[in-house]
C-alpha cells in the first residue's frame, strides 16, 4: 500500500488530475512558480536593457513587459488550476490526442528538456571551472556530468524537490542578489548616478519590450505544470502576478542599475570583487540547479504524455540524454553548440501559437460554442467519455500563428502576434466548422480512467 | 513537548537574538555592515515576531513557512559576511547569534518531519 503511495507521489500525476487533497496554497505556489527567476539568465537579460536604455526607459519597458506576461501566464495558470492537468496533457483538447503527444514533445522535451536543459547544465560546467580552474572535478564537462546527475536526482523526485529548493533557495537568492546591488550602487556613485546615467548603446523601447516579454514567454505558457498543484484558480492567478512583480522587476532592474554604472554586463563579477565569493557560488550553483530543476520537470512531464511511462523514470531518460549533451560540449570545448541553440530557439519559438489556440479552446470555444459554462468541466478528463485524435481547427490554427510569428519577427512583439493569431483564428474556424456543420475532431479516443495512455 | 509550544520558545529567543542584534548596531563604524545588520536584524525581528503570533494562534503551516523563509534568509546572510565589506568588532557575535537561529529552525523543521507534520506543504 505504501509502495503504491510512494509511486504515485513521485509521478506528480502526470497523465491524471491532480486530487484536490494533494494540492497546494498561495504561497507554496508563489516560490514555486518562482523558482524559474534562479537562472541567472533573468540578471544577464537585465544586462542587456542597461546597455541600451536609460534606467526610467528600462523601468517603463520592463513593466509593460510584465504587464503582458502577468496576463498571459495568469490565464495559463487558471487553466492548470482549474483542470488539475499538466500543460501537455491539457493540449489534448484543442489539438486531439495524437497532436498534443506531438506538440508537447516536439515543443517542450526537445527544448526545454533536453535542450535548455543541456546547456545550462554546460554552462554550469563553465562557471565551476572559472571559479575552480585547476581542479579536475571542476573540469567543464566534469562539473556538468555531476551538475546534471544532482539536477536529475531533484527532478526525478518532482514537485516536492521543487517546492523544498524553491524554499531554500528562493529567498537567498533574493537576498544575496539584493546586497550585491546594493552594494554596487553605492560604490559607483548611489542611485542619483543611475537615474542620470547614459547608456553605452542604443535600444528602442519596442526592442526592450518584445526582449522582456521574449524571456519568460515560454514560462508563461506552461504555468499549469505548477499551477495544477493550486488548490483555487484564484490562488494560481494571484501567485502568478505577485511573482512576476516580485523578484522580475527586482532582478532584471536591479541588473540595468549596475550596468549602467559600472559597465560590467556581469553582476557576479561585481559581487566577487566586493568579497562576496561563497554568496556568488550559492547564487550560481543553487541557481542553476533550480533552474534545470524545473526545464527537466517539464521535460518530463511532456515526454511521459507522449510516451506514458511514470514522470520519474522519464526525467531519467530525458535528464541522461541532456547531461551527456552537456559533458560532450565541455569535452569538445563548446562545439556544435551555437547551431543546437539556433535550432532550440526557433523551436521555441513555435510555442506561443500552440498558447494562442489554448486559451482559444478554454476560454471561447468550449464556453461559448459547446457550452461548457463551468471551467472545471472544460478540460475535464471523464471516464468512458470519447475525445478525438487530431483536432483539424488546433491544427490550422498553430499552424497560422506559427507562421506568423516565424515569417514577421520584426513586427511588433512575434510571440504575442503568433499568440493572438492563433487565437482568433482557432475561434473563427471552429465557428465556421460547426455553423458548416463539417466534423473537425478525427478519430475517437476512450478515456477509460486513471492515468490517460 | 508539543511542536507549537517549542516553536514559540525558539521565535521568542529569535526576538530577543534581533533586539542584541540591533544594539549591537549602534556600535558599529562601518557603514556596510551596520546597513547589513540592521537589514538582518529587522528581518529577524519581524518574523520573530509573526511566528509569536502564528504559535499563540496555533497556525501551523504558517509556523513552517516563516521557519523556511529565515532558514533561507539567514544562510544567505551568513554566506556573505566573509566580504571584508562587512567588517566591523562584533561580528563574531552577531555570526554566533545568527548561526544558533539556522540551527533552530533546521532542528523545528526536523522535529515538525519527524511528527508528521508536512513541512513542504505550505
Amino acid at each position: 500500500m505504501s509502495q503504491q503511495k510512494t509511486k504515485v507521489t513521485f509521478d506528480d500525476y502526470s497523465l491524471e488530475e491532480v486530487p484536490k487533497e494533494q494540492r497546494y496554497g498561495l504561497y507554496n505556489l508563489f516560490l514555486t512558480l518562482s523558482a524559474a527567476f534562479g537562472a541567472i539568465a533573468v540578471i544577464f537579460a537585465g544586462g542587456v536593457l542597461g546597455g541600451g536604455l536609460t534606467f526610467s526607459d528600462a523601468i517603463l519597458a520592463v513593466m509593460i513587459g510584465n504587464i503582458i506576461l502577468t496576463v498571459i501566464g495568469s490565464l495559463t495558470g487558471v487553466i492548470g488550476a482549474y483542470s488539475g492537468l499538466s500543460t501537455y496533457v491539457g493540449w489534448r483538447f484543442p489539438f486531439g490526442r495524437v497532436l498534443g503527444k506531438i506538440f508537447g514533445f516536439a515543443l517542450i522535451t526537445v527544448t526545454t528538456g533536453i535542450g535548455w536543459f543541456a546547456v545550462e547544465s554546460w554552462f554550469f560546467g563553465v562557471v565551476m571551472n572559472e571559479i575552480y580552474p585547476n581542479n579536475p572535478f571542476f573540469s567543464v564537462w566534469v562539473a556538468a556530468l555531476w551538475g546534471g546527475v544532482l539536477m536529475i536526482i531533484s527532478t526525478y523526485i518532482g514537485y516536492r524537490a521543487l517546492s523544498f529548493l524553491s524554499y531554500f533557495i528562493l529567498p537567498q537568492h533574493v537576498w544575496l542578489v539584493a546586497v550585491g546591488l546594493l552594494l554596487a550602487v553605492s560604490l559607483h556613485g548611489g542611485w542619483g548616478a543611475v537615474w542620470t546615467a547614459h547608456p553605452s548603446g542604443s535600444m528602442t523601447i519596442a526592442q526592450a519590450i518584445t526582449a522582456t516579454v521574449g524571456l519568460y514567454i515560454a514560462g508563461s505558457l506552461i504555468a499549469p505544470d505548477i499551477t495544477r498543484f493550486a488548490k483555487k484558480a484564484r490562488d494560481a492567478a494571484v501567485a502568478w502576478a505577485l511573482h512576476m512583480f516580485v523578484f522580475y522587476p527586482l532582478l532584471i532592474i536591479g541588473a540595468v542599475a549596475i550596468v549602467l554604472l559600472a559597465g560590467s554586463v556581469i553582476v557576479t563579477e561585481d559581487m566577487l570583487k566586493l568579497g562576496m565569493g561563497v554568496g556568488v557560488l550559492l547564487i550560481i550553483v543553487l541557481g542553476q540547479w533550480i533552474i534545470n530543476t524545473v526545464n527537466l520537470y517539464s521535460g518530463s512531464l511532456s515526454f511521459t504524455n507522449a510516451i506514458p511511462i511514470r514522470r520519474d523514470y522519464s526525467s531519467i531518460i530525458v535528464g541522461i540524454i541532456g547531461t551527456i549533451l552537456a559533458a560532450y560540449w565541455g569535452y569538445s570545448a563548446g562545439s556544435s553548440l551555437a547551431p543546437f541553440e539556433s535550432f532550440i530557439t526557433i523551436l521555441g519559438s513555435l510555442l506561443p501559437a500552440a498558447g494562442g489556440s489554448v486559451f482559444a479552446e478554454f476560454f471561447i470555444v468550449k464556453p461559448y460554442l459547446e457550452g461548457i459554462k463551468d471551467p472545471y468541466l472544460r478540460f475535464k478528463l471523464e471516464p468512458g467519455k470519447k475525445y478525438s485524435e487530431v483536432n483539424l481547427v488546433g491544427l490550422l490554427s498553430f499552424s497560422a500563428g506559427a507562421a506568423v510569428g516565424l515569417l514577421l519577427p520584426d513586427l511588433g512583439i512575434a510571440a504575442i502576434n503568433a499568440l493572438l493569431v492563433a487565437f482568433v483564428v482557432h475561434i473563427l474556424l471552429a465557428f465556421l466548422f460547426k455553423k458548416a456543420n463539417i466534423k473537425y475532431e478525427l478519430g475517437t479516443y476512450e478515456y477509460k480512467g486513471g492515468v490517460v495512455k | 513537548m508539543n511542536f507549537v509550544r517549542f516553536s514559540l520558545i525558539l521565535f521568542v529567543v529569535q526576538v530577543l537574538f534581533s533586539l542584541a542584534m540591533l544594539l549591537t548596531s549602534l556600535f558599529n563604524s562601518n557603514s556596510y555592515a551596520m546597513y547589513h545588520t540592521i537589514s538582518i536584524s529587522i528581518f529577524m525581528l519581524l518574523t520573530g515576531l509573526l511566528g509569536v503570533y502564528f504559535s499563540l494562534k496555533n497556525q501551523l503551516s504558517r509556523i513552517i513557512a516563516n521557519a523556511w523563509l529565515i532558514i533561507s534568509i539567514v544562510t544567505a546572510y551568513l554566506s556573505i559576511q566573509i566580504s571584508p565589506f562587512f567588517d566591523n568588532p562584533f561580528k563574531p557575535v552577531e555570526l554566533t547569534l545568527v548561526s544558533i537561529t539556522t540551527l533552530f529552525w533546521v532542528i523545528d523543521l526536523y522535529l515538525a518531519y519527524r511528527n508528521k507534520i508536512p513541512v513542504l506543504k505550505i
